[in-house]
């Protein structure tokens, strides 16, 4: 049997398709991350424009579901099918199986397996370590979907313990400063505590109510994260020369207009480029992102020994130039509801 | 090299000067010598390293990456130094990264053509062995461009001056000018391992006296005082014109030598000597000589090289009223009245078309003086100076107890009073809720439907009581029209009651005035924004 006729057919094109509400499986009836309320969906990571609530039957890794209960409610999907990574489901003759990416605690990548065609729906990933979540596996296939938030080769990630090193020598420099560093609550904010715990930094981290309750789960899934405090009810005096994280909406609550000249910190992989940088108005910008930068995105493609990339989200061009000077069919899938960094 | 361009990534980012200042003086504290002076330099923009140009650096970013990806990339950042930084392909080097020395020597040798035609090999070779944040820092410091993210130099010498307990900012800035990169010996000063420089017989930065702005009340009874001297308060720019040693530099307010800006001025005299004056630029038109507005006087300093045509149509003049050294004597402990008969000497012995001296007023009439000031050319107010006193700049060891600016009082020009309309505030980042830091203000013009709004100025909100500036937040929060980050529009209906110094023309702006200093006063309630000032009558104040 030649490999290349059996492809001829079942080609992924004409069994997964961009439909209004997001990626669809045709044969196996189900989307993967829809921004839409649908009857089934296989989610790949918790953050909202992913995962959103009312599906009837969701199909994702145990975290996630528990993720998605914290933050919609138990009943925020009719159903929940959890699916350890390495498992697989039979799904009307379509193999699903869920592999790690790297991207928050429980993030998966989505391999289809279809007519002698397999498929990797990446979601959102990073090949960096991250003690918060279990680290991205290559997973072999015909055709790769990738993001492209970080899809420009200026995309240079720093690696995180010298960035988290940066946050260490401010606070020596400025030892009675608050260093308020802005950041989502599922996942950035876990990982940069647990980054600081990592460089040997023991004292209490202060929490903004937001992080509390992802955090407690993150620590029910034995990621330690050590001593967190409230920061609502801590004093100025208690938060001077302190950590704080807190989301980028909080800056006009009452704890923080209590602080005298906070240092406001923020990372991202955005916080490479030095204009936006200065728009954040973060005196510490650090470039610590949940997404692959450049050379990892360019490094997987070629790890997944895909001939076709497909790419889904942020800057599409760039990738997709490229993959056509490797020899790849690249291609760029227009999925709306995307935010540009969901961090 | 990473000390060093973390530390210019920060200031970049880091708005307050007490910051700033904590950050240069931590690095200079951590960084040994040469390279912490070689650092200073740059951060003064004392040195340049320039060493090749923008197109060299693209041509060897072009040998090591795909054109399409190049452009992509430049199109997003913008910026060839940091596009180069960033795509520079990571390689597998065990040179550690340049430090500054390293550049320094490399320095001279680009003068011969040899090794320009090596300079490309050796740049990427240094490229090969940064990380991102060093490499552009590198390309900014190949090229001339500046790394002083904004830093005043003053800024910069106090956090040298920080390393001490003893030394102070004024000291360091005395002695600044007298001394070269490295600074070896200003280090070896600050840290208690040796002596002062010598700054004998060099030309170098003395401590401005300062004064304080008062009232008529008190201006009349100084004036009534014989102890007190009355003079003309000069616009234009505070410098310090200092021979030492046959050489002449003009120094800034904040001790930065302006030397190279005004060519005219730096002739020698007969003697040397160190005047206190006010810089003015002056426009030869064909009708004669008028005096420059503030904008020409800016654009002269910023100066970049200097034409025939520049020093022939944009002349400066030195109008001088102190004397602090004549012919190696150090004057400034002298009273102001022997200071100014010293002064009147030299005034008559040097005939220079620049230089001329500030007159002393009869006290008797400084109540008609003050109310013709709008008459005078460049005379922005009147300065009362006790002519027993010494010359005390911003040394405290000179200040003898007392508080700075007691000594020279000033009293300026009656400020013009008008309304106008807020159209722009921009919030302090992080700031509590009613924290403005800046106000856009504008005048009412007649469009063709009607009366429309044009900016003229910005103005800090302080001034306003806390009330008004809760009243503006309420009102911003529901009469925004656009939001550009921090900055919102809003629609007409905030009236503010402010002043200034005078009008200036500019033609630079759109509304073609310019408002020297202006304050806020208060918020008008009521007054409907149709009734602001119009445009037209600013302009008119224009003298």
């Amino acid at each position: 049997m030649t490999p290349r006729l059996r492809r001829l057919e079942n080609h992924p094109d004409q069994w997964l398709q961009v439909r209004p509400a997001g990626l669809y499986c045709v044969p196996g009836d189900f989307y993967i991350d829809p921004h839409r309320k649908v009857d089934r969906a296989v989610i790949t990571h918790g953050h909202a424009d992913h995962a959103r609530a009312g599906h009837g039957h969701v199909l994702t890794s145990p975290e996630t579901a528990a993720i998605m209960r914290v933050r919609y409610g138990k009943n925020c999907a009719g159903t929940f099918q959890e699916l350890s990574s390495g498992a697989w489901v039979d799904h009307f003759g379509v193999r699903v199986g869920l592999v790690p990416a790297g991207h928050v605690l429980g993030s998966c990548q989505i391999v289809l397996e279809f007519g002698g065609w397999r498929v990797v729906a990446s979601g959102d990933y990073k090949r960096a370590s991250d003690p918060t979540s279990a680290d991205f596996e290559v997973a072999p296939c015909d055709v790769f979907i990738t993001e492209a938030t970080f899809g420009l080769p200026v995309f240079v990630h720093e690696r995180a313990e010298d960035e988290i090193a940066k946050l260490l020598a401010s606070l020596q420099t400025f030892p009675n400063r608050t260093h308020v560093m802005a950041a989502y609550s599922l996942g950035k904010a876990q990982r940069l505590i647990a980054e600081l715990r990592a460089a040997g930094y023991d004292m209490p981290i202060y929490l903004h109510k937001a992080h509390q309750r992802l955090c407690e789960l993150y620590e029910e899934f034995g990621v330690p994260l050590g001593p967190l405090r409230r920061v609502e009810s801590a004093t100025a005096t208690a938060l001077k020369g302190g950590v704080v994280l807190a989301p980028p909406s909080a800056s006009r609550e009452g704890w923080a207009e209590a602080l005298t000249e906070p240092l406001n910190c923020a990372a991202s992989g955005w916080m490479r480029i030095r204009k936006r940088a200065q728009q954040s108005r973060a005196e510490l910008p650090l470039v610590i992102s949940d997404h692959a930068d450049w050379p990892d995105l360019i490094r997987t493609i070629h790890d997944t020994g895909a001939e076709e990339v497909w790419v889904t989200h942020g800057r599409e061009d760039a990738l997709v130039y490229y993959c056509q000077t490797q020899g790849l069919r690249g291609r760029a899938l227009a999925l709306i509801g995307r935010e540009e960094e969901p961090e | 090299m990473k000390a060093f361009s973390t530390l210019i990534d920060r200031l970049t980012v880091t708005p307050a000067p007490q910051h700033q200042i904590a950050l240069i003086s931590d690095y200079l504290r951590q960084t040994p010598d040469p390279e912490r002076g070689y650092a200073l330099a740059l951060l003064t923009g004392e040195m340049s390293l320039r060493m090749t140009r923008p197109a060299v650096i693209r041509a060897l970013v072009e040998e090591r990456t795909d054109a399409a990806l190049l452009d992509m990339s430049l199109d997003y950042v913008g910026d060839l130094a940091e596009t180069v930084s960033l795509l520079w392909p990571a390689s597998k080097t065990n040179r550690a990264a340049p430090i500054l020395s390293e550049l320094v020597e490399a320095l001279p040798q680009q003068a011969s053509r040899r090794s320009k035609a090596d300079f490309p090999a050796t740049l990427a070779g240094w490229l090969d062995a940064c990380e991102p944040s060093e490499r552009f820092t590198l390309l900014r410091l190949m090229t001339g461009g500046s790394v002083r993210a904004g830093v005043p130099t003053s800024r910069v010498k106090a956090a040298a001056a920080a390393l001490s307990a003893t030394v102070g900012t004024a000291a360091v800035e005395e002695v600044w000018h007298a001394l070269t990169p490295p600074y070896g010996d200003l280090f070896d000063w600050i840290e208690g391992l040796g002596l002062r420089p010598d700054t004998k017989g060099k030309p170098v930065f003395h401590p401005f006296m300062l004064g304080t702005e008062v009232g008529p009340e008190t201006a009349l009874n100084r004036a009534a005082d014989s102890d007190w001297l009355v003079e003309y308060l000069w616009s234009g720019a505070r410098v310090q014109w200092v021979q030492a040693g046959g050489v002449v530099r003009v120094f800034s307010r904040d001790g930065d030598d302006l030397s190279a800006a005004f060519p005219e001025l730096t002739r020698p005299l007969p003697v040397d000597a160190v005047f206190d004056g006010q810089l003015t630029v002056h426009l030869r038109t064909e009708a004669g000589t008028e005096l420059g507005t503030g904008e020409d006087l800016e654009r002269r300093m910023r100066r970049k090289t200097m034409t025939p045509a520049v020093l022939r149509d944009r002349p400066a003049r030195l109008k001088v009223f102190d004397i602090l050294a004549a012919d190696r004597e150090d004057l400034r402990n002298l009273p102001l009245r022997d200071r100014r008969e010293r002064l009147a000497e030299m005034a008559g012995i040097v005939e220079e078309q620049w230089l001329s001296l500030s007159p002393l007023l009869n006290p008797a009439s400084v109540r008609e003086l003050h109310q013709g000031l709008a008459g005078s050319i460049g005379a922005k107010g009147l300065i009362f100076k006790r002519g027993d006193r010494p010359y005390g700049g911003a040394d405290p060891a000179r200040q003898e107890g007392m508080k700075p600016g007691d000594d020279w009082l000033k009293w300026p020009r009656a400020a013009l009073r008008f309304s106008a309309v807020l159209l722009y505030v921009q919030r302090v980042a992080g700031g509590s809720r009613a924290d403005f830091s800046e106000f856009t203000l504008g005048a009412v013009t007649e469009d063709l439907d009607g009366p429309a709004l044009v900016p003229i100025g910005k103005v800090s909100p302080a001034g306003l009581a806390t009330e008004d500036l809760a009243h503006i937040n309420a009102f911003a929060k529901e009469h925004t029209r656009e939001r550009f980050g921090p900055v919102r529009s809003l629609e007409a209906g905030i009236v503010l009651d402010v002043c200034c110094e005078r009008v200036e023309r500019s033609a630079r702006r759109k509304s073609g005035l310019r408002l020297i200093t202006p304050r806020l006063l208060g918020l008008h309630q009521d007054v409907p924004w149709q009734q602001a000032v119009t445009l037209q009558s600013l302009l008119n104040l224009i003298a």
